[in-house]
C-alpha cells in the first residue's frame, strides 16, 4: 500500500511539486552550517545592504549589516524541526487518543473526547501563547505549546475512522481470539486508520510553521537563534526604506508553507485515488 | 475675560525673557490664534499625575495642563518663570524661598495660592513622587507667610543648585482644594487634571484619545494659540508615520517614527524633521551589570567589556547619526557639571583580550571565555537592537552573551527586584543633576525593588562618600567639584558602562510653529505653539 501510495502522491502535480520545493528547503537547512560557518549575527557588511548589490551577500544585509540569506539559511533548520516535532507528537497523540476513544466507546471515549472539546474551545495561538510565555522560547516548550491543540484534529478523524472499522471482520476476530482490546485498537485498527491522519499531518506542519514564524514575530522566539518571524518582525521597522529586509524571510515562510501545502493536497488526491 | 495690569506686564516680561533667550525659532510677531493641533500618542499613562509621576508620558500631555514653578530654557541661567517669579536659596542651604505669580487661578475657577504650593510639596513630591522622595527627602515643612510666598525649610542643608535644578521636571503644582480629600493615589483629578496651564483637560477615550482645550483664563495674556491638542493613540509606528504623512496629525514626538523611515519623511514636502527641543532629557544607553556575578566584579572584565564596544558603529548604525558617543556619567548637554577628560574607553578589542586573560578568564575549548546572560530593556527599539550589537560584540572578544527578552514588567523586576541577570542594557534620563538621576546608580544600600538604582550589587566606600558630602555641599563651587570627582571614579570604576547619549525627534508638518524652542520642549507648555493657515 505505502508504494502505490507514494507512486501516486510522486504522480500528482501539487505533490510532486511539493515534494520538489520541500526537498530544495530540507537541503537549505542541512547545508547552511556548511554554506554559512559564521556566526549568522556577525554584522558583516554596510547596513540595508540591497539584495544582489554585493556578491557577497546576495540578498542584502538588515539594520545591523548582517547577511540576511545566512539569516535566512540558519533560520530554516529551527522552522522546520519545530513543525516536524510539532506534527511527530501532535500525530502520534492524536492516532493513539483517538483510536482508544473509537475502539473503547464509552467513558474512554468520553473522556478523551470532551478534552478535546475542551482544548478546542480556546484559540490555539493564545494557548500556545500562553504556554511559551511560561515554560520559555525553548525547542521542547514550542513543541509542547504548539501540540498542545494540534492534537484534537488527527484524535477526531482517527476515532471516526476506528468506528467504522470496528465491526470489520477482521477486527472482530482479533477480539474473538480474546486478544486485549486496548492492543488490537492500536496494532490491528490503527494502521488501517493511519491514512486518513497522514493528510492532516500536512496541514499540522504548514499551521506549525506559521505559528512558530508568529511567536518569534511577536518576541516570544529564541533570540539567541536566527528565525524567519523575528527578522519579519525586524524588517517591518523599516519596510517603507529597505523592503527586502522583510521580504526575503516573507518569501523563505512563504514558500516552505506552500511546500507543506502541496504535498498535504497531494497525500489528499492520492488517498482518495486509492480508496476508489 | 477680565484683564488685569498686572496680566499684561507679566505677558510682556514674559516675551522679554522669550526675547532675551534669543531664540531662532520663536516666531512671536506673526503667530496666529486658533486651531487644532493633532499630535501622536504611543503610551497612554493610567496616572497622568505629573507632581505624583514625573516621567516622560506623563508631562507629554499634562504639562499642557498643570505646570511647574520654573521651566528650562535655552541659555542664560537655564530656568524661566512659570508659576513662581523668584527663587532665592539661604546662604546656609536651609531654606528656599519662592515668590509666586499673581493673578493665577485653577482651571475650576478658585485661585491659585502658597497652599498649593505647600501642599504638592510635602503631600506629593516628597512622599509620592518617584524622582522627588531623593530631593526633598529633607524638606521640613513650607512656611506660607502670605499667599504669594512658600518657603522651602529643609532639616538638612540642601544645595539650592539641586532645588533650582528640580524646579522643571520636579516641581508641577496641584490644587491643594481637590487633593485635600481622600487618597491622592486615587483621586479622580490624577486622570482629570485640574492646573494652571495654558490648556484645560476635556477628555480622553481610551485606545482613542486624550483632548485638551484651550485656558481662556490663562494668566499669560493672548495664551495659548491653539484651540486645542488632540492626542491620538497610534501605538503603531507605522501608522504614525503614515499619518503623518496623510495629514492626519501634524506632530510626532519622542522619535515616535522609526528612525530609518527619517529620512525618507524629511522628504515629503510639508514635513520637518527636528532633533532639537531634547536636550534637557537627554537618555543615556548604558550596559548594567551585575556585580554579584565573580568575572564582573572585576574591575579588568568590566573595562574589557567597554573596550569591546564600538560606540562610533553604534552611533552610526543603530542610532542613525542621532545621538553622541559617551563613556561617564552625566551628558555633555549638562555644562554645569559634564567633564570632557575621562578616561577613554575606546573601541580596541586587542586591549579588552588583554584585560581578559590578565583577569584569568583564558578562552575554553569552544572559544569562549564564560558565559553571560543579557537581558537588553525593551523601552525602545535602539535598546533592543544594541542587544543583538553587544552579543556579538562580547563574542568576538571571547565573551558567551546569550540574550533573554522580557516585557518591561518582568525586565523590572529580573533587573531591579530579582537582580537575576549579568549584563542588562537600559536607558537611563538624565534629568539635569546627578543628585536627582545618577548618584542612585552608584550610591550603595538601596533597598531591592527600585526602578532605574543601584540593584547591580556594586558598593564602593569612595563612591559612597562622594555622593554623600556632594548631597549637603551647599556651596556651588565645592558640590559641583563633589560631582566632577565622582564622574572620574565611575569612568576607572567603571560599575556601568555608557555608550551613547541620545535625544529624540519630532516629525512634524511644517504649519506648527514655535516646535523645539526650548530644551524640554515637548514636556513643556506648548502655550506659544500655533498652526499657520
Amino acid at each position: 500500500m505505502g508504494d502505490s501510495l507514494a507512486a501516486r502522491l510522486l504522480g500528482t502535480t501539487a505533490g510532486l511539486a511539493g515534494l520538489l520545493l520541500l526537498l530544495a528547503v530540507a537541503i537549505m537547512a542541512m547545508t547552511a552550517p556548511w554554506l554559512f560557518p559564521a556566526d549568522p549575527f556577525d554584522i558583516v557588511a554596510r547596513p540595508l545592504l540591497r539584495p544582489f548589490s554585493q556578491i557577497q551577500h546576495p540578498l542584502g544585509t538588515d539594520r545591523l549589516g548582517r547577511d540576511l540569506l545566512a539569516m535566512i539559511a540558519h533560520g530554516t533548520r529551527p522552522s522546520l524541526v519545530t513543525a516536524l516535532s510539532v506534527a511527530a507528537v501532535a500525530l502520534g497523540i492524536g492516532l493513539a487518543t483517538g483510536a482508544l476513544a473509537g475502539m473503547f466507546g464509552g467513558l474512554v471515549d468520553e473522556l478523551i473526547m470532551r478534552l478535546a472539546d475542551a482544548l478546542q474551545t480556546v484559540p490555539p495561538f493564545v494557548v500556545a501563547l500562553a504556554v511559551v510565555s511560561v515554560l520559555g522560547p525553548s525547542l521542547p516548550g514550542l513543541v509542547a505549546a504548539l501540540s498542545l491543540s494540534a492534537w484534537t484534529a488527527p484524535a477526531r478523524v482517527v476515532r471516526a475512522e476506528v468506528m467504522r472499522l470496528r465491526s470489520a471482520a477482521f477486527v472482530e476476530s482479533s477480539l474473538l481470539l480474546g486478544r486485549n482490546r486496548a492492543i488490537v485498537a492500536l496494532q490491528v485498527v490503527l494502521p488501517n486508520a493511519i491514512t486518513v491522519a497522514l493528510a492532516l499531518a500536512a496541514v499540522i506542519v504548514a499551521g506549525a510553521l506559521l505559528s512558530e514564524a508568529a511567536l518569534s514575530f511577536l518576541g516570544l522566539g529564541d533570540p539567541n537563534r536566527p528565525s524567519w518571524g523575528a527578522l519579519i518582525a525586524e524588517g517591518r521597522q523599516v519596510m517603507r526604506t529597505a523592503p527586502h529586509v522583510i521580504i526575503a524571510p516573507g518569501i523563505a515562510l512563504f514558500l516552505t508553507v506552500l511546500a507543506v501545502s502541496l504535498v498535504g493536497e497531494g497525500v489528499a488526491k492520492a488517498l482518495s485515488r486509492h480508496n476508489n | 475675560m477680565a484683564l488685569h495690569r498686572r496680566d499684561i506686564l507679566a505677558g510682556a516680561a514674559a516675551l522679554t525673557a522669550a526675547a532675551i533667550t534669543g531664540n531662532a525659532r520663536a516666531q512671536v510677531a506673526a503667530a496666529r490664534s486658533g486651531g487644532i493641533l493633532t499630535v501622536a500618542a504611543d503610551t497612554e499613562p493610567r496616572n497622568l499625575n505629573p507632581a505624583m509621576v514625573a516621567s516622560n508620558g506623563v508631562f507629554y500631555v499634562a504639562s499642557k495642563v498643570i505646570e511647574p514653578l520654573a521651566e528650562m530654557i535655552d541659555g542664560g541661567d537655564g530656568l524661566a518663570p512659570r508659576l513662581a517669579t523668584r527663587w532665592e536659596g539661604s546662604s546656609d542651604g536651609r531654606t528656599v524661598t519662592f515668590t509666586l505669580r499673581d493673578g493665577v487661578s485653577w482651571h475650576d475657577g478658585k485661585p491659585f495660592t502658597s497652599a498649593d504650593v505647600d501642599f504638592s510639596a510635602m503631600r506629593l513630591w516628597k512622599p509620592l513622587q518617584n524622582l522627588g522622595r531623593t530631593v526633598f527627602k529633607n524638606l521640613e515643612a513650607v512656611d506660607t507667610p502670605d499667599a504669594r510666598t512658600a518657603v522651602f525649610r529643609f532639616s538638612v542643608p540642601t544645595p539650592f543648585q539641586l532645588v533650582r535644578n528640580a524646579l522643571p521636571g520636579l516641581a508641577s503644582v496641584v490644587p491643594k482644594h481637590l487633593y485635600d480629600v481622600g487618597d491622592i493615589a486615587t483621586n479622580p483629578a490624577n486622570t482629570r487634571l485640574v492646573g494652571t496651564g495654558p490648556f484645560r483637560f476635556a477628555e480622553h477615550r481610551p485606545g482613542e484619545f486624550y483632548r485638551l482645550e484651550k485656558n481662556p483664563a490663562y494668566w499669560e495674556a493672548g495664551r495659548p494659540y491653539l484651540d486645542q491638542i488632540i492626542y491620538r493613540v497610534l501605538p503603531d509606528r507605522g501608522a504614525i508615520a503614515a499619518a503623518l504623512e496623510a495629514n492626519q496629525i501634524q506632530l510626532a514626538a519622542f522619535s515616535a517614527v522609526p528612525l530609518a523611515d527619517m529620512e525618507r519623511l524629511a522628504k515629503v514636502p510639508g514635513i520637518a524633521v527636528i532633533p532639537q527641543g531634547y536636550d534637557g532629557i537627554t537618555y543615556q544607553l548604558t550596559v548594567e551589570i551585575n556585580h554579584r556575578r565573580k568575572e564582573l566584579a572585576d574591575a579588568r572584565v568590566r573595562r574589557a567589556i567597554a573596550h569591546a564596544i564600538d560606540r562610533k558603529f553604534v552611533v552610526d548604525t543603530i542610532f542613525l547619526g542621532y545621538a553622541k558617543p559617551s563613556n561617564g556619567p552625566v551628558p555633555a548637554f549638562d555644562k554645569q557639571f559634564h567633564r570632557t577628560d575621562l578616561p577613554d574607553s575606546g573601541f580596541d578589542r586587542r586591549r579588552a583580550e588583554a584585560l581578559l586573560d590578565e583577569a584569568g578568564l583564558p578562552r575554553g575549548g569552544n572559544g569562549m571565555r564564560f558565559s553571560v546572560r543579557l537581558l537588553p530593556a525593551p523601552w525602545f527599539e535602539q535598546t533592543r537592537q544594541f542587544g543583538d550589537y553587544l552579543r556579538q560584540a562580547l563574542r568576538a572578544v571571547g565573551i558567551d552573551a546569550q540574550i533573554a527578552n522580557n516585557d518591561p514588567a518582568a525586565h523590572l523586576k529580573a533587573v531591579y527586584t530579582d537582580h537575576a541577570f549579568d549584563l542588562a542594557i537600559g536607558s537611563l534620563v538624565y534629568r539635569n543633576d546627578p543628585a536627582i538621576s545618577t548618584t542612585i546608580l552608584y550610591e550603595s544600600g538601596l533597598p531591592a525593588g527600585v526602578p532605574f538604582s543601584n540593584q547591580y550589587g556594586y558598593a564602593s566606600p569612595a563612591m559612597d562618600g562622594l555622593v554623600r558630602r556632594a548631597a549637603s555641599a551647599v556651596d556651588p563651587a565645592e558640590r559641583t567639584a563633589l560631582y566632577r570627582d565622582m564622574q572620574m571614579l565611575a569612568a576607572t570604576d567603571l560599575p556601568l558602562i555608557h555608550v551613547a547619549e541620545f535625544t529624540f525627534l519630532t516629525v512634524a508638518r511644517r504649519s506648527v510653529m514655535n516646535v523645539a524652542n526650548n530644551p524640554r520642549w515637548a514636556t513643556s507648555h506648548w502655550a506659544d505653539t500655533w498652526l499657520s493657515a
